[in-house]
């Protein structure tokens, strides 16, 4: 399958994901089953040092993406490769060691974070447990990694329920740069903090990857916040990307009717709202019952006709700087 | 301020809760006014008390633990402050309603969509004695009317259908239907959007522009999106810390804020056009509410602030024609 982007960009990809699908069984009354369709093949290449946005309206398939990376999960299909290698079979201690080279942020730091342990004991765990750092070298390290987030040396002893949001969440960054990832997956990292913090958190997370070198596949339903961040992004709808390229690109000219209408719909906090905004009708359809052909179709203001509801539009380069997925641009390629 | 009188209109409006920890001094001096038909959002970081203001006007936060430590509160020109229960039950049956972020918490699952909304519209009668009680195939033909009203698909269908058979926008355009069986005259919206997707809550904002248009009902729009409330209103209040601390028309809010607090969210909001490329936060967070800050609640976190701050509480000024700040930087210095 040609992959969208090889060409222009050089380079060994550090994450790449080919063909990744994800199936759930779903269990309906006693003996019934549904299948739902998570993820529906999708490729996808990241260069070192990318702030990699995936966007998306919930149930896109945006979080299962994140745990394959951090194989929480078994892909139904597909394979993910990391720095060329390919670690959808990785087990054990290999696994293990892979588990240090790619890290994960969630939405909620709540949950991350044991309520019955200081921040000193959370920031420290993987160190302890990967590294097996210990005593003074362990502090001096754990202080180092708060001093990064910008948590000065009174946090150590501190409890999760005496930090606000935005330092519970910088405590959970600490405690997932503590052992030197290449990549850092952002699960919707700072949905649930208020503009006020998330400004703080995203000027931070700006400057961290720069810092330590790292790569972000940055994950959000705020296309505003994708925007600020990411230099490329992957546009999810039904678990299929539907356009990828720059992030310029993609917001200043949308290809795809669905990105076209995602960007079109976000109320802009400015004196006035552009004129003839895209209000898409329906709600999205169930993962268990994906629409044929293009899985858009059931809303698409453009639908050109049959082959929309019937064959499966591909993620075609277009232009010189994106992919996109839909019959429109079909012949024009 | 002008205008036509006010629908509804809170002068020095102080409010505490009496909590385990302590008295709260939750609201502080909120004054405002919304006129009949008038649009308005209110604005604010979360716990900044948007929601206990208007709760606490229809009467939904019980008293104790509440207390109105001073100030009043009118509607359509009564004074609604010290109101009856079954008065204020009254009010919000009829004239007021209000639909919530979440319409799960208020729907009931084990009834149909048909069932409860036959139920509001029969409570409704109830509280209005002039007109005739309705025979169920009459509210069965109303709530299928207020289902069209709110654009549900396939109304009849979903007559039928329970609340867990509904997606989000659908189940935020049933309990509008049930705000709407009581022909308000002001729609308080509390979050309606943010639990929902972009696109869903696209066309959950356009419906509610429709029925502003259509019905001519004031609406409050409460959200911590400064989008959301710049999509509707025509103006808008800014809260912070129990204070109004900014209430403008909403293009001169944006164009030329004044408070230090509503130049600080602008300044956090990241932009889709991607025009900002430094974002600046607000630092510290929400005072607590036993001993808040004396002077200026805001002062501990503005970078602005001098002695005054700390020491007085600022006037609410009008700085500009129907633009209103509270804060010392307008009002003769901050030393
Ligand atoms: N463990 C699971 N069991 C069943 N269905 C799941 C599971 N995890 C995800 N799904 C389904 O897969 C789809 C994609 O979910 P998710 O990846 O969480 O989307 P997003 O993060 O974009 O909101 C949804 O329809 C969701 O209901
Ligand atoms: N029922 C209650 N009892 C005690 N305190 C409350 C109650 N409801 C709200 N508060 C407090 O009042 C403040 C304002 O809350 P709220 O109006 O819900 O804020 P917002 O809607 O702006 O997020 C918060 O500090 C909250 O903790
Ligand atoms: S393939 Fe057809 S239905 Fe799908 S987005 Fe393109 S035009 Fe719309
Ligand atoms: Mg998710
Ligand atoms: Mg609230």
């Amino acid at each position: 399958m040609s992959a969208p982007g090889e060409a222009r960009e050089p380079g060994e990809p550090l994450l790449e994901l080919r063909g990744l699908t994800r199936h759930f069984r779903l269990k309906e009354g006693l003996t019934g089953q549904r299948t739902a369709i998570a993820l529906d093949g999708i490729d996808l290449k990241l260069r070192r040092g990318a702030a990699y946005g995936l966007v998306g309206e919930s149930g896109s398939g945006k979080t299962t993406v994140a745990r394959l990376i951090l194989r929480l999960l078994q892909p139904t299909s597909g394979q993910i490769l990391f720095a060329g290698q390919d670690i959808t079979g990785l087990k054990g201690e290999a696994l293990m060691k892979l588990r240090e080279r790619i890290q994960i942020v969630f939405q909620d730091p709540h949950a991350s974070l044991n309520p019955r342990k200081t921040i000193l004991f959370s920031v420290a765990e993987p160190l302890v447990v990967h590294r097996r750092l210990k005593g003074p070298a362990l502090r001096h390290r754990v202080e180092e990694l708060l001093e990064i987030v910008g948590l000065p040396g009174g946090f150590l002893f501190r409890y999760p329920h005496e930090l606000s949001g935005g330092q519970k969440q910088r405590a959970c960054i600490a405690r997932a740069v503590a052992l030197n990832p290449e990549l850092l997956v952002l699960d919707e990292p700072t949905s649930a903090l208020d503009v006020s913090v998330q400004a703080q958190v995203l000027e931070f997370l700006h400057d961290l990857k720069a810092r330590l070198d790292l790569t972000y596949l940055f994950i959000s339903h705020d296309l505003s916040v994708v925007r600020y961040l990411c230099d490329r992004v992957a546009v999810m709808y039904m678990g299929k990307v539907v356009e990828e390229g720059t992030v310029d690109a993609v917001f200043e000219s949308p290809s795809h009717p669905y990105t076209e209408s995602l960007l079109s719909a976000v109320p802009l906090p400015q004196a006035r709202q552009p004129a003839g905004r895209i209000v898409l009708s329906g709600d999205v359809p169930s993962a268990t019952a994906i629409p044929p052909g293009c899985p858009f179709h059931p809303r698409c203001p453009r639908k050109i006709g049959p082959v929309c509801e019937t064959a499966v539009p591909r993620l075609e380069p277009r232009l010189r700087d994106r992919a996109v997925a839909c019959h429109l641009y079909g012949s024009e390629t | 301020m002008a205008g036509p009188a006010p629908l509804l209109e809170l002068r020095d409006y102080s409010l505490s809760i009496d909590s385990f920890d302590g008295r709260l001094q939750v609201l502080d001096g909120v004054s405002f006014s919304i006129a009949p038909g008038e649009v308005v959002g209110i604005v604010g970081e979360t716990g900044c008390g948007k929601s206990i203001t208007v709760k606490s006007v229809i009467g939904l936060v019980p008293s104790p633990p509440a207390k109105v430590e001073s100030g009043t509160v009118s509607f359509d020109g009564r004074d609604i402050t010290a109101a009856g229960e079954s008065a204020i039950r009254r009010l919000r049956g009829r004239e007021v309603a209000m639909i919530f972020q979440d319409p799960m918490t208020y729907l009931n699952p084990l009834f149909t969509v048909g069932q409860q909304l036959s139920d509001v519209i029969r409570a409704k009668e109830a509280l209005d004695p002039a007109a005739a009680p309705r025979t169920r195939a009459e509210r069965r033909a109303k709530a299928l009317a207020l289902l069209g009203q709110v654009h549900l698909p396939d109304p009849e269908r979903q007559f039928e259908s329970y609340p867990h058979q509904l997606s989000g926008g659908m189940r935020q355009r049933v309990l509008i239907a049930m705000a709407l069986a009581g022909s308000p005259r002001l729609l308080i919206a509390d979050e309606p959007t943010t639990a929902l997707d972009v696109t869903i809550q696209a066309q959950i904002l356009d419906l509610v522009k429709e029925l502003v248009e259509t019905l001519g009902m004031a609406v409050i729009i409460i959200s911590h999106d400064l989008g959301v409330v710049a999509a509707l209103c025509r103006r808008i209040l800014v809260m912070y810390a129990g204070t109004i601390v900014e209430d403008a028309g909403t293009a001169d809010l944006f164009e030329n804020p004044r408070h230090p607090y509503t130049r600080g969210l602008l300044a956090a909001i990241p932009r889709l056009d991607g025009s900002v490329t430094s974002l600046s936060g607000i630092p510290g967070s929400i005072p607590n509410f036993i001993e808040p800050p004396q002077g200026c609640r805001f002062h501990p976190r503005c970078a602005q602030a001098g002695a005054r701050c700390g020491r007085e509480r600022p006037r609410n000024l009008e700085v500009a024609p129907d633009h209103w700040t509270a804060c010392h930087l307008f009002d003769g210095g901050v030393e």
